[in-house]
């Protein structure tokens, strides 16, 4: 199958390659005022392979269809305009690359999910440093393999959920990269369904409604150096097998079901040299299967991680744990969760033997936060005077917090995890 | 009537009456006096069971200070407060500690009561001996001045001749405080709970009497998390909603979700409720709604498609009633889904 893709490929390529002195004429140039005017024009005169040009204007045009491969190539941030009506630009065929266009106006329905731009059933498709503006749904795959998107810009102002669509939104895909975007406004930023083996790079997605990230039963998928920033619920990672995610930020998520991270029946999760900084609760693991933490830094979140009882053979290691109102919190007195070496900046012990390693276990699990975990009002006693001595006897003479959750040896000073070298930026 | 307590509240209670002991450890309140010729101030404990000087020699010197305006000496031994005053604290604590042990409401109520009292008392106590010393002057004094009264103020800083007066609770009298306090929250608390039972069991009587149908209410999408799935609900197409037999309402951000979790929890509820996908917002009982799976990728929040609409005259044929979605989602569970792309 895939080599007869392959053959096929070189076949469509053969009339170019045979007359290179030809090889202008295969551009169709497209402008305002030239003797093509609409950009469905140009591709329809574009022979398979070709390339499409447009120069600078305004298009306003019905959904132009792209069911040929080709190049269609914007000078100047040539802009399609949907006039709030329709979707822009629909690609039916392989490997169409799509570059240097503004969409703008795509407007609001509430019965299909109208995009910006949508690929169905195609594969090697290239969408590649294009701006959206108030897109509805931005980009939109459905059905592809071997897809790269990279390098566009998505800006949008949504201000309900029910009234906007995902910025970059991937359906029932294959092999897709996904990097160095920029996604704003939408309801979710990213968000992948059914896709395999996706990979997502150095995205920024900030400021969308809902999450910056969320993805559901796709499998075999690695998140790289990614910031999710002050999203409304942050990212959601659900129904999964093996995801791996390392070097990625995790920002400003915060309010009462916002996650800088939610895990939800995740199997086999790798979780590495992120950084989590500044949410409500940075970390929750419901339903996590050998869930593997390590490298990470977590700061001035609310709570740094929360275990649920169904969370299984986690283990965190070599993390920092920097300025958390709680670091670990769990609803079940037994987790199956193992610490080991991590840094905790509430660790009161000492180190005699100076290598490095604390010679006292410590109890991530503050007693008031299995306190708060039942009694959820109890939470106006924080940082009060009886909940320190509290904390203090719980230290002296452990009796409530879960035995089973404890770092043997704790490190003496942070690790500085977190994002670094090629991945840090 | 006096109704249980719960453990919150005991707890509160044990704890507020431990902190009382506090008092019996560290200063109740203090005084201290500013002035030139004391660079480092002079100034006095009240305990619990005495008066002393913060240093050595204080008592001592603010008595020979107000020898010169005519002011009695300050005799712990001749204030007979602080003699019983100890006993009445252990009682309280001792209070404290049975109500927590008995747990009735009735007994924190009359505790709180007491420790009112007792804490108000205290501080008359205090005002007046105050009073007493600073309006009841010797007429032979050596400093006279007429209408000069030298109470020390109860709470806060006052000028008095050349001397700055500062009158505060020390740890103890804090202590004191934060024990009220917790005894307030520990009451409020069992209030709170209180509350909340009685309205779920006038809920539960009108249920069984048949009168009171459940009814769902709107689903705050973008706020409200899934009770399955912990996703934010934001999509009006698909909304679900249950109430348990207790009368506790839970919101589903899909259709899929309200299934996963009555085949998890068993089938006791007062009602379902799932979108009319063809009227977003409005919520139908699933069992006068027709299910269907929506093809392609404008799916439901969790992926299977599935959409609800009402109950028409005529049945489609590749339409499903409720019992079919809890057996499709039996077969397949809420993970399954992954499956179904390739």
């Amino acid at each position: 199958m895939r080599i007869e893709a392959l053959l096929l490929a070189f076949a469509v390529a053969q009339p170019a390659l045979a007359q290179p002195a030809n090889a202008q004429p295969a551009t169709v140039v497209v402008s305002p005022d030239g003797p093509v005017r609409t950009i469905a024009e140009g591709v329809r005169r574009a022979a398979p392979g070709g390339r499409v040009l447009v120069r600078r204007g305004t298009y306003r045009e019905p959904t132009v269809v792209v069911d040929r491969p080709l190049t269609l190539e914007g000078e100047g941030w040539p802009t399609l305009d949907g006039e709030g009506a329709r979707e822009l630009l629909r690609v039916t065929a392989d490997r169409v690359t799509v570059r240097g266009l503004r969409f703008a106006n795509v407007g609001r329905s509430y019965t299909e999910d109208r995009a910006a731009l949508r690929v169905v059933r195609a594969s090697g498709c290239n969408i590649a440093g294009n701006r959206f503006d108030d897109a509805f749904y931005g980009v939109y795959l459905a059905e592809v393999t071997d897809c790269r998107v990279t390098g566009n810009r998505l800006v949008a102002h949504a201000t309900s959920e029910a009234a906007s669509g995902n910025g970059i939104h991937l359906w029932s895909s294959r092999d897709v990269l996904v990097a160095d975007n920029d996604v704003r406004g939408h309801r979710d930023g990213i968000y992948f369904e059914f896709v395999r083996h996706g990979r997502v790079e150095r995205n920024v997605s900030a400021g969308n409604l809902r999450y910056g990230l969320h993805f559901m039963y796709s499998d075999s998928s690695r998140y790289l150096a990614n910031t999710f920033r002050a999203n409304g619920a942050g990212v959601a990672v659900m129904y999964t097998r093996q995801v791996e995610m390392r070097g990625n930020r995790f920002e400003a998520a915060r309010g009462a079901s916002a996650y800088g991270l939610l895990l939800k029946e995740i199997g086999d999760p790798v979780l590495a040299d992120n950084a989590f900084s500044d949410n409500t609760v940075a970390l929750m693991a419901d339903g996590a299967t050998r869930l593997v933490v390590e490298g990470n830094r977590f700061a001035r979140n609310g709570w740094a991680v929360q275990l649920q009882a169904n969370t299984q053979d986690a283990r965190f290691a070599g993390n920092d744990f920097l300025a958390n109102t709680f670091d670990v919190a769990t609803n079940a007195r037994d987790a199956g969760a193992t610490f080991a070496a991590n840094y905790y900046d509430g660790y009161r012990g000492y180190d005699l033997d100076r290598d490095g390693r604390g010679d006292v276990p410590h109890r991530p699990v503050r007693l008031f936060s299995l306190l708060v975990a039942n009694h959820e009002p109890s939470l106006v006693l924080l940082r009060s005077f009886f909940v320190d001595l509290m904390d203090a006897a719980e230290r002296v003479i452990p009796a409530l917090t879960p035995e089973t959750i404890a770092d043997a040896r704790p490190a003496m000073r942070p690790h500085g995890a977190g994002p670094r070298g090629a991945l840090a930026r | 009537m006096s109704s249980r307590l719960p453990l919150v509240s005991r707890v509160l209670t044990a704890l507020a009456a431990v902190l009382l002991l506090g008092t019996f450890a560290f200063p109740l309140w203090r005084i201290e006096l500013e002035a030139p010729q004391y660079p480092e101030g002079i100034g006095m404990l009240i305990r619990i069971h005495t008066v002393d000087g913060i240093k050595p020699n204080d008592l001592q010197n603010i008595n020979g200070l107000n020898h010169y305006i005519g002011m009695k000496a300050i005799e712990p031994d001749a204030i007979p407060e602080l003699r019983f005053m100890p006993w009445i604290v252990g009682g309280l604590v001792a209070a404290g500690l049975a109500a927590a042990l008995v747990g009735r409401r009735g007994a924190l109520v009359a505790w709180l009561g007491a420790l009112g009292v007792a804490g108000i008392a205290g501080l008359v106590d205090f005002w007046k001996w105050g009073y007493d010393y600073g309006h009841d002057l010797d007429p032979h004094a050596i400093i006279r001045i007429p209408d000069m009264a030298y109470q020390p103020p109860l709470i806060g800083s006052k000028q008095l001749l050349n001397f700055t007066a500062h009158s505060w609770p020390d740890l103890g009298g804090v202590l004191a405080g934060l024990a009220c306090a917790l005894a307030v929250v520990a009451l409020v608390v069992a209030w709170r709970r209180e509350r909340r039972v009685a309205v779920a069991t006038v809920a539960g009587v009108l249920a069984l009497a048949g009168c009171a149908p459940a009814v769902p209410r709107a689903i705050a999408y973008g706020r409200e998390a899934c009770a399955e799935c912990r996703m934010v609900a934001g999509d009006p197409r698909f909304g679900a909603e249950l109430v348990t037999a207790k009368g506790k309402l839970y919101v589903f951000d899909s259709i899929e979700c309200l299934a996963a979790y009555t085949l998890a929890r068993g089938g006791d509820a007062r009602g379902r409720w799932v979108t009319d996908y063809e009227h977003p917002g409005t919520l139908v009982p699933v069992d006068s709604a027709r299910f269907r799976r929506l093809a392609g990728p404008a799916g439901s929040p969790m992926g299977r498609g599935l959409a609800a609409t009402r109950r028409g005259v005529n049945r489609a044929a590749e339409e499903m009633a409720w019992s079919d979605v809890l057996a499709l989602l039996r077969d397949e569970g809420l993970a399954g889904g992954a499956s179904h792309a390739h």
